[in-house]
């Protein structure tokens, strides 16, 4: 069964509240292990979102426009002897989407820039 | 044991990414092979016994495997979309360089024919009897053999783009006061039917011009 155009699903919603507390926290971008953690932590659940669960999502929220990602410089994971990480951040599409589905959030631009 | 959960994990991102485009395939496949190295780490930062990060590994490796499935159905189906959608515009383009093709040429062999007729008629009185009949019988020759060019069209590809050139050039040659016109025409008339016929030679789709 395909979803509503524009509809955000459960999954969506838990990473983009999740990102907007990392920005909050003044974590830019996430990559997907540590967005499963954070979902984790705040949902208290007891497993991690699986893996099949949390690409597809975000694969789906990318072409939403909803978040963006770069690959990280490879140089930067050879140093630290540890594979490429997909970096996301939510887009302000994203934001705004969080922002009109659960109760009035205050603004993410000053974590951001403090972040940047 | 996490070894072999890891394994048991890229070998199952191995099988599903299979045989998809490029960029998806090795993007899905870095974005779990980033997941379980940061796994891993973190848990035994945190001091978690390995066999419970095993356990964790394998319990989001089973549970997501209907998500990857139709995550891969999902790709598939847009990347088919998107092809289609690709085909459909480079044919639409095709249409239009082929119509393009067939009204040029059919414009100037049709000009060469009338004006060749009305000098051989001698509807045109400063040439002697002979220059009206070698000038006319030229330039009716010329345009003749680009409207058997674009007659020939898809049928003889090659053959047609043979004769629209020759009657291309002929045309050039003959009436050489206008090259302005006729050398620019002719070389769009000659692209345009080189092109046409790689295109047909190589199997692409029919002209529907």
């Amino acid at each position: 069964m395909r979803r509503k155009e524009g509809a955000i699903l459960p999954i969506e919603m838990a990473i983009l509240e999740a990102a907007v507390e990392l920005v909050r926290r003044g974590v830019a971008e996430f990559y997907g292990f540590q967005i499963a953690k954070e979902i984790k932590e705040r949902q208290e659940a007891s497993r991690l979102t699986s893996h099949g669960t949390l690409y597809k999502a975000l694969s789906r929220m990318e072409d939403a426009g909803l978040l963006a990602s770069r690959w990280e410089d490879p140089m930067r994971a050879a140093e630290e002897g540890r594979p490429r990480r997909r970096w996301y951040r939510v887009t302000a599409e994203g934001e705004a989407a969080v922002v009109k589905t659960s109760v009035p959030q205050p603004t993410l631009r000053p974590a951001r820039q403090a972040a940047s | 044991m996490t070894a072999v959960v890891a394994g048991l994990t890229r070998g199952w991102v191995t099988l599903y990414t299979a045989g998809m485009a490029a960029d998806d395939r090795d993007a899905r496949r870095a974005d779990v092979e980033s997941d379980l190295w940061d796994h891993q780490a973190t848990n035994t930062e945190l001091g978690v016994p390995a066999f419970v990060t095993a356990i964790e590994m394998l319990g989001r490796w089973l549970i997501g495997i209907p998500a990857d499935i139709s995550w891969r159905y999902e790709r598939d189906v847009t990347r088919a979309s998107e092809r289609l959608a690709m085909q459909r515009r480079r044919t639409m383009w095709q249409t239009i360089q082929d119509r393009g093709l067939t009204i040029l040429a059919f414009l100037m062999a049709t000009f060469f024919v009338v004006v060749g007729t009305f000098t051989v008629l001698q509807m045109r009185g400063e040439l002697t009897t002979e220059e009206r009949l070698v000038y006319g019988s030229m330039w009716i020759i010329a345009g003749l053999v680009m409207l058997a060019g674009v007659y020939m069209g898809s049928r003889s590809p090659w053959m047609a783009a043979g004769l629209l050139a020759l009657g291309a050039i002929a045309m050039a040659l003959a009436m050489f006061w206008l090259f302005m016109f006729l050398v620019p025409a002719g070389l769009i008339v000659i692209t345009l039917a080189v092109l046409r016929a790689r295109r047909l030679s190589a199997g692409g789709p029919p002209a529907t011009a």
